[in-house]
């Protein structure tokens, strides 16, 4: 037997595992939504082909070596599904290759099936991955009406056609399955296993299973898409916990990904149905999911790569004064807080997919599932704990919440606000106070006990940089105004955000004032802009969502060369509510 | 040895992918000889940390031999860049090339 490691290795003919005589060709892609694995198995008296996936290449790979067993000995092929999304059946319906493939029967589940042969975009995400495909007649309707748990005979004609009899009734098994047995006896097993979609299947083959998405079931952009339903895929996983528990699987082939023992896979499928439960409520993952988060992404990211450029620029510039003034620990020190060179390059990755979404080269559900990708990853490296020893708290927050919202956007939900009753001119005072105050006192230099405490008071005094030097604040809060509701931390975030771009383009001085109204209570911030004007496009887009999070509605006028941003809360009674109210995503 | 100062116009984005290729042009324009060095970043439309290192090194460079550099006609997004994380204060920007020139 050729494994490795234990599993099977891909990209060559091997032994299925507890069949003598059967070989198998695994086509083991890295994970995407482009196309699935493939899986080809040489049975005596068949061929069978589980997901042709989506990828022309991958379907000539298939096809040739679908062609060598044939030349060894000439078998029918049966193709199987694990379910009908395009990464896995593109290949089938378009490739010249499969649709002219000489005697091959097509066994897709009864819904999928039906979804092929009256071209649901829907069922198979076409609409979502913005893909052509043709209506395509499936041979064998699986679990169709009554036929679960039941058994149907491949026979093949002196002419070499594969026929089928009639499915016949066997005895009820753990999960609803149907057992396709070719003339020397061998068996695929099929299994109804719902849940990341209607028609999804598993097939087990000697001690192998094909579990399709199964595992995948919960992953962000792809629990919630059309057909998936957390009640199924609860009960399809204590099944599959069920099958795994005996003894007689030993593989499982994932449709997207590495092979896997049961052991992980098992531990897989209980982290998935832990996650399931709080899946409820998801938002349905459509093209206008995909539109509105691949925005959303677009614009985030957008500020995550601004935010991270200032905090790996300004690490650099306190390193290198440190060591100009001979601090040479606390400048490597700086050094190591994150590693910027990968963050840059997952930010110029993120870039590069996004002009190829401009110049018409990508679909938005792919931008969304990128930016899902980068901001993981990201996530990963961001070390709040350690940068919070130098770095400005303000910015640091900023950073972790516009990940964890493109998190929570990408999950299908809607980004946590804690909208609560806020008196406004307060908090807009103290991001005033705030806003100009150093984070460290004078005296924590002097009194550094030693010389390690030293060079770290140093280092947070000359990694802060006042960018308000230069902007005169003038702040004139109205008098008993009501509370409202507001989340503080998300105005408090935002708006220094719009002071930052309002300094940076030079504007001289920033009028602050606030008033009551019938919309309830409005700040306004009054200014005379530069050539650049105060925010371009982009920061606006990004400053009216952020404001429309934390509860509250975003508005800029323009006359002449003087502006005015009106950021206007409702008022509130007491208390605190949760985002239900909060404004959409615009 | 160059009196006048050399213009190094550099164009587009300077991030993880293209820094290479600049920190390459920078430094061998100060290993020719060159010890008054504007960078003209008009064309400049994004500027990563990459970017950022990169011109501090060749500051740096600069500095060790005596020379001077200065960068001019910083578009709005690296300007902002250069006022956030405290590298205007690092730099000698000149709002154009004519400003540059005649700084020297």
């Amino acid at each position: 037997m050729n494994l490795f490691g234990g599993f099977l290795k891909g990209g060559e003919w091997e032994e299925v595992p507890g069949l003598d005589g059967v070989a198998i060709y695994s086509y083991i892609r890295k994970v995407d939504i482009a196309s699935s694995n493939s899986y080809i198995v040489s049975f005596p008296d068949a061929i069978v082909v589980i997901d042709p996936g989506g990828l022309p290449d991958q379907a000539a790979t298939l096809l040739h070596e679908i062609e060598l067993q044939r030349i060894r000995k000439d078998r029918p092929v049966l193709i199987f599904l694990t379910h009908v999304h395009l990464d896995h059946c593109l290949s089938l319906l378009t490739d010249p290759g499969f649709r002219n493939l000489s005697r091959h029967l097509v066994l897709v589940q009864d819904c999928g099936a039906c979804s092929l042969e009256c071209g649901d975009r829907k069922a198979t995400i076409a609409d979502l991955v913005e893909l052509e495909y043709e209506k395509t007649d499936v041979d064998v309707h699986l679990f169709c009406g009554h036929d679960a748990d039941s058994e149907i005979m491949v026979r093949v004609t002196p002419e070499g056609e594969p026929v089928l009899t009639e499915p016949n009734q066997v005895f009820q098994k753990i999960i609803p399955s149907q057992i396709i047995r070719l003339e020397n006896g061998e068996e695929i097993e099929v299994y109804h296993t719902p849940g990341h979609s209607p028609d999804s299947v598993c097939i087990r083959v000697g001690e192998v299973l094909f579990c399709g998405d199964l595992i995948f079931a919960t992953a962000p952009g792809i629990a919630g898409l059309t057909g998936w339903d957390r009640k199924q895929l609860d009960t399809t996983i204590e099944r599959v916990l069920s099958l795994l528990s005996g003894e007689e699987i030993t593989v499982c082939l994932p449709g997207h990904g590495r092979p896997m023992d049961t052991e992980s896979t098992v531990r897989a499928l209980l982290a998935i149905q832990k996650e399931a439960q709080g899946l409820d409520g998801i938002h349905e993952i459509n093209p206008e999911w995909a539109r509105k988060t691949a925005l959303f992404g677009r614009s985030l990211m957008s500020e995550v790569d601004r935010l991270f450029t200032i905090i790996a620029g300004r690490l650099v510039y306190v390193s290198h004064v440190l060591e100009e003034l001979e601090e040479r620990g606390e400048a490597a020190r700086m050094e190591e807080l994150i590693d910027s060179g990968l963050v840059d390059e997952l930010l110029s990755d993120f870039n590069r997919f996004s002009s190829d979404l401009q110049a018409g080269n990508r679909q938005e559900i792919h931008l969304a599932l990128k930016a899902g990708q980068i901001a993981a990853k990201l996530n990963r490296l961001f070390r709040k704990d350690l940068l919070a020893t130098v770095l400005d708290l303000s910015l640091l927050r900023r950073i972790e919440r516009h990940l964890e919202d493109y998190n929570v956007t990408f999950r299908g939900f809607r980004p946590l606000a804690r909208i609560e009753c806020t008196d406004i001119t307060i908090s807009m005072g103290e991001i005033v106070v705030n806003a100009v105050r150093p984070p460290y006192h004078d005296e924590d230099i002097i009194l550094a006990p030693d010389d390690e405490s030293f060079a770290r008071a140093l280092a947070l005094r000359i990694a802060w940089v006042n960018l308000f030097e230069k902007m005169k604040f003038e702040y004139s809060p109205g008098l008993s105004l009501p509370l409202v509701l507001m989340d503080n931390e998300r105005f408090e975030d935002t708006v220094m955000f719009i002071l930052e771009k309002l300094s940076v383009a030079g504007v001289p001085c920033i009028n602050i004032s606030s008033g009551e109204n019938r919309d309830g209570v409005t700040m306004s911030l009054k200014g005379v802009a530069t050539s650049w004007g105060p925010l371009d496009t982009q920061a606006e887009l990004f400053a009216r969502n952020s404001i429309e999070l934390s509860g509250g509605r975003f508005k800029h006028r323009s006359s002449g060369d003087e502006f005015c941003i009106e950021l206007t809360y409702p008022v509130g009674e007491t208390g605190s509510m949760n985002n239900a109210d909060a404004g959409e995503i615009s | 040895m160059e009196k006048t100062p050399r213009i190094i116009r550099l164009s587009g984005r300077i991030d993880a992918t293209t820094a290479p290729g600049m920190e390459e042009e920078l430094s061998s324009g100060i290993e020719e000889g060159t010890r008054a060095m504007i960078i003209d970043l008009e064309a400049v439309e994004y500027m990563s940390s990459a970017g950022l290192r990169v011109l501090l090194s060749a500051l740096k460079k600069m500095r060790s031999v005596g020379g001077e550099m200065r960068l001019s006609s910083l578009q709005p997004h690296v300007r902002e860049v250069f006022e956030m994380t405290g590298f205007s204060r690092l730099f000698t920007i000149c709002a154009d090339i004519g400003d540059a020139q005649s700084s020297f």
